[in-house]
């Protein structure tokens, strides 16, 4: 009974497992700045998410709220989209939204060093940042930080003799166990 | 000289220099206080599993106090520096590698040391007090794995850090720490990282110091069946464990310079597109179910069950096979969660967190 009671409990919780495609909708965003850099998001994490990119893409385009996005290679994205080309789709959107693309330090940049003065009176409003394309190094930046880092074995020498060295310490602690491996049975 | 050992196995027999330097250090820092006695069977890989777990442990101290000298744990430059370490051949790529490989085997190791404990009835009277603490660490090292996951603050840790944030709401006040209005002027991020360096730590060492004190206080459990004649001291188990030492280090600098872990992207805002690691995709199928209340209540009725398996099987039967309901339920259990992660890898995540339901 007992054994009935555990496989049906496995039953129940495969079952429901099962129910994971039933995918929860979520609300779109209003603003076609964020439903192009969601977009953008998700093509890059994802290429196979095209369909989500897409219907994004067409709320951005159909948005009342249009600040900071060239809508023009929006629908120029989209269409490269139709045609399967991601590559082309996200350096589109990435133009679309160039001049409001959240600024990223360049790769290696360190933080500050040592903390600002404090601040004694009112924080003066910064000047808002005049609308401006993207040069082409910052264009490949905001391309590479929106893609995986994919590293690998390079067979470099160092890290041929660090594999040389971890294959001897795994070869060295092997042989240890097996020489004292009657101690466990006495 | 001779060099003879007495029976315990640590102390010089002769009264040479080297005995003579042994008493004094001895004296001092009372080590032949490691020459108590333990099973043989303590030396065997499955009994082994908890050794190896703390050997895990100590090497992601030593790779995490490293690589902290190469993260500044902020969202403006957090994804910047991973990825500044993982170009080129640097100390800090490797440190990262074996940091990444080091905390996936441990967590392995913690798992397969519970099994082992549960299949041959190790939790039972009078150990049910370690096993209690030992669910503890598991959850400990479950919650640095999580946090560990976050702070690459790529698109994944991005959307962990969401999760963290919609079950904190959820928890309404007693998930306070969860949520931004905590410390508004400090990011998340940065409360995370406290969290993975110093304050999980600082309690896994506590329950550490917990586990092993019971487990000095009650001996290591019987092999069910019959352990073989004979003792050996612990120092020959410590020893053992300094062989076991060897491959695991070698095996996660082997994997780090084969298997490089990769970083995602710099995150995007409002969009589900990753799936959790692999010790989060059965909790990830529930998610999917009933969205973030199925990923809080999954956990919970989780970790509720493992705290009651003292009370849950009390009778004094440690062989598995002579307790078929407690197995049958454990390894349904196991299959229904691997079943669960298999699912959730294959099928199609949904919105749960910010614009989704």
């Amino acid at each position: 009974m007992r054994v009935l009671t555990a496989v049906v409990v496995a039953g129940f919780l495969v079952g429901i497992g099962a129910t994971g495609a039933l995918a929860h909708k979520g609300k779109l965003p209003e603003d076609a700045l964020t439903l192009v850099r969601q977009a953008s998001g998700l093509l890059a994490q994802n290429p196979g998410m095209s369909g989500e990119a897409r219907e994004r893409l067409e709320a951005a385009l159909t948005s009342k709220k249009t600040a900071g996005v060239n809508l023009e290679q929006v629908r120029e994205a989209l269409a490269a989209l139709e045609k399967r080309d991601i590559a082309a789709v996200r350096r589109l959107l990435l133009a679309a939204i160039a001049p409001t693309v959240v600024p990223q330090p360049s790769e290696g940049t360190k933080p500050p060093a040592s903390t600002p003065a404090p601040v004694v009176g009112p924080i003066p409003s910064p000047a808002p940042p005049a609308p401006m394309p993207m040069s082409p190094p910052q264009m490949e930046l905001a391309m590479r930080m929106a893609e995986p880092l994919k590293v690998g074995f390079t067979r470099s020498t160092v890290e041929t003799v660090l594999l040389a060295v971890s294959l001897a310490l795994i070869g060295f602690g092997v042989a240890a166990l097996w020489r004292s491996r009657g101690e466990a049975r006495g | 000289m001779t060099t003879g050992r007495d029976p315990a196995g640590m102390r010089p027999r002769d009264a040479g220099t080297r005995g003579g330097l042994w008493r004094a250090i001895d004296e001092r820092l009372g080590l032949s206080e490691l020459t108590y006695p333990v099973p043989r069977h303590a030396n065997s890989l499955a009994y082994s599993l908890g050794g190896i777990s703390l050997i895990g442990f100590a090497v992601l101290i030593i790779s995490g106090v490293v690589l902290a000298q190469y993260y500044p744990p902020v969202p403006e430059f957090a994804n910047d520096s991973v990825r500044a370490m993982m170009r080129g051949i640097s100390v800090a790529r490797i440190v990262r590698g074996v940091h990444y490989w080091a905390a996936q085997i441990v967590l392995l190791t913690v798992l397969l040391h519970m099994l082992r404990i549960f299949f041959t009835g190790a939790f039972k009277m009078p150990r049910e007090a370690n096993w209690i603490v030992g669910v503890g660490l598991l959850a400990l090292t479950i919650g640095l794995f999580f946090t560990g996951t976050v702070l690459k603050w790529d698109q994944e840790g991005f959307e962990a850090l969401e999760h963290n944030t919609a079950i904190g709401e959820l928890l309404g006040g007693l998930g306070h720490w969860f949520a931004h209005a905590f410390a508004e002027n400090v990011p998340l991020l940065v409360r995370l990282y406290i969290a993975h360096v110093s304050i999980l730590p600082g309690l896994l060492l506590l329950l550490l110091g917990a586990h092993f004190w019971l487990i000095k206080t009650h001996g290591i459990s019987p092999r069910p069946g019959g352990s073989p004649a004979g003792v050996l001291p612990f120092a020959s188990h410590l020893t053992h464990l300094g062989k076991y030492a060897l491959v695991f280090v070698g095996v996660v600098l082997a994997l780090a310079v084969l298997l490089p872990p990769t970083v995602g992207p710099a995150p995007v805002e409002g969009i589900e597109v990753t799936k959790p690691p692999w010790i989060f995709l059965p909790l990830f199928a529930f998610e999917n179910w009933i969205g973030i209340p199925g990923l809080l209540w999954a956990t919970v009725v989780f970790f509720t069950l493992l705290v009651c398996v003292p009370l849950l099987d009390r009778s004094p039967e440690v062989h598995a096979r002579r307790r078929p309901a407690a197995t049958a339920v454990a390894v349904v259990v196991m299959i229904g969660l691997a079943a669960l992660g298999i699912l959730a890898w294959v099928t199609t995540g949904a919105q749960h967190v910010g614009g989704g339901m």
